[in-house]
């Protein structure tokens, strides 16, 4: 099969997809809503524990000044991973759920394609989604950002998306061998938001809790975006930053794609496709 | 009209038992415990990461609650509790649909309103145990103290905000006969009303007319007096007449909003499709 024959699979599935999107109006209107009034609660908890004009210990973390747009962008960028965990990561189990798991595994089309149609279809989808909830609470709130390298500012977005992609991926495998896998999507999240730090610097967390999320990818694109959009650094800031999210993405991605041949494999062996 | 109509209290008992039924249901997939378990695990964890930038000149601090980890943890478990209970009266009448039995439960000569609330007992029920939950895990976990003998003010306000809880769901179950779509209405909702009830900070932080709209939101007099109690030992016991006042108001307007909407459906004809 050429790359010609894959790019059609991809383009189908992620058509496919949008089809299916738009037949649920009020699951868009909450793609949109809902991160809004997640920024808008922490922007509020902001101010209201820190006092006017009291960021001193917020400061003491590495974020001098307002905590809005910290918060903006740390939930633009976790919105992302959470639409994508759904997107790439059910991609598999969402065959099930449409009852259309056996015709996807007997088309002679590659699994990984399936997964990349859905997971650009999820790329797409959030990223609008996203932007435009980021940019109402930017019209809320007055944020402002100090962008010095508009270049690297790109450059960490682009590739924080990638981390984020790369994780949905990285979690498909794990989704195919339960009936939970629902349930898994919706709890995945929270640990999601904690050890990234997306609500807050980082090193506020115990040392040993930071590694924890310093083995996440969003965590290095979420300071790298930051560190580009809020503190004014250029690519060379940020490079090793970058670096490591691009390791950790690629591992990620490799993970997930083994994964779900291994759980296909291990499914088609016992019979168990429809079993969950 | 012959034949058998069962009591009020025969149907609330049928609901609550349904409602078990699907509650055992749901949680054979071991997944929707660890939802149920590490939501409010992280959603503490948070406000613990966020207390360490707390500022004694905090409009929190101010207002006499020195310890923003039990803040929110309180305000979680309460809000959890409020709202499952809204959102359980609402997803009944979808639940039925789904299941092709919706019709058969208007056909009965059954009340509909012991219908509904029966299963929103039993969700208060579960999320009595989310309660118990958050608390440990704050006292365990964080050093909490909370003071027992406001306990029973606590409990007094948690009742009536129920009450007015139960009502918008009734109103909101009229509302999902007709939308359809009572999933993505709620997950969309409950964000907005953890920021409207002050679930995370004080309502008086919302900008004027934002904060009287999350005035009229019964759980966020049901947060405060749960707060006051538990955490200050000084029940804001002024706020009692406003949550009963609410209570009322909101039964009686869900209980006529689902009536009129309940009418139109079976106008319309659209009570058995989704």
């Amino acid at each position: 099969m050429n790359i010609v024959y894959h790019a059609r699979v991809i383009k189908a599935v992620a058509v496919r997809d949008f089809k299916i999107r738009i037949t649920y109006i009020p699951w868009i209107m909450n793609s949109l809503l809902q991160p809004i009034a997640w920024t808008l609660i922490l922007v509020y908890a902001y101010r209201s524990i820190m006092g006017p004009g009291s960021s001193e210990a917020l400061a003491a973390h590495g974020w001098a000044g307002d905590p809005v747009g910290f918060l903006i962008l740390g939930q633009v960028l976790l919105s992302l991973f959470n639409a994508l965990n759904w997107r790439a990561g059910m991609a598999i189990q969402r065959e099930r759920w449409y009852g259309t798991l056996e015709l996807i595994l007997q088309a002679p089309a590659s699994r990984i394609a399936v997964l990349a149609g859905s997971s650009l279809f999820g790329l797409v989808d959030a990223g609008w989604a996203s932007f435009l909830s980021a940019l109402a609470v930017i019209v809320l709130t007055g944020a402002s950002f100090n962008v010095a390298d508009p270049l690297a500012a790109v450059a960490s977005i682009l590739l924080a998306a990638v981390g984020a992609l790369s994780m949905g991926v990285g979690l498909a495998g794990l989704y195919v061998l339960t009936r939970s896998a629902g349930p898994i999507a919706v709890a995945i999240q929270h640990p999601t938001r904690f050890f990234t730090g997306s609500s807050f610097p980082l090193t506020i967390l115990p040392a040993a809790l930071q590694y924890v999320g310093y083995a996440i990818p969003l965590t290095y694109g979420l300071e790298a975006v930051r560190r580009t959009m809020l503190q004014g650094a250029g690519l060379g800031d940020v490079e090793p930053l970058l670096y490591r999210l691009l390791l950790l993405s690629i591992a990620s991605t490799m993970l997930g794609v083994a994964m779900v041949r291994w759980a296909e494999g291990v499914a088609r062996r016992n019979g168990w496709l429809h079993t969950f | 009209m012959g034949g058998y109509t069962p009591s009020k209290l025969q149907v609330l008992r049928a609901s609550l038992s349904a409602y078990a039924r699907d509650v055992l249901a749901l949680y054979s997939a071991w997944g929707f415990i660890l939802v149920r378990l590490s939501v409010p695990v992280f959603m503490v964890a948070t406000a613990w990461a966020l207390s360490k930038i707390a500022s004694p000149s905090g409009l929190v601090a101010s207002l006499g609650y020195g310890d923003y980890v039990g803040y929110v943890a309180l305000g979680f478990a309460f809000f959890t509790m409020l709202t499952t209970t809204l959102f359980e009266v609402g997803e009944r009448i979808h639940r039925e649909m789904v299941q092709g039995t919706l019709e058969t439960v208007l056909l009965t000569p059954a009340s509909r309103l012991s219908w509904l609330v029966g299963g929103a007992l039993g969700s208060l029920m579960i999320s009595m145990a989310d309660v118990a939950l958050v608390t440990v895990y704050y006292i365990a976990f964080f050093g909490g103290e909370v003071h027992l003998g406001g306990a029973p003010y606590a409990l007094a306000g948690l009742l009536l905000s129920l009450a007015g809880m139960t009502g918008m769901g009734i109103a909101l179950a009229g509302i999902v006969v007709n939308l359809k779509e009572p999933h993505a209405f709620n997950v969309m909702l409950t964000p907005f009303l953890m920021l409207l009830s002050g679930m995370m900070f004080p309502v008086e932080a919302l900008p004027g007319p934002v904060e009287a709209v999350s005035r009229l939101i019964p759980v966020t007099h049901g947060i405060e007096v749960v707060r006051s109690s538990l955490l200050q030992g000084e029940p804001a016991t002024r706020l009692f007449w406003i949550l009963a006042l609410e209570a009322m108001a909101y039964t009686v307007v869900g209980y006529t909003v689902f009536r009129l909407l309940e009418a139109r459906a079976r106008r319309l004809g659209g009570l058995g499709s989704f």
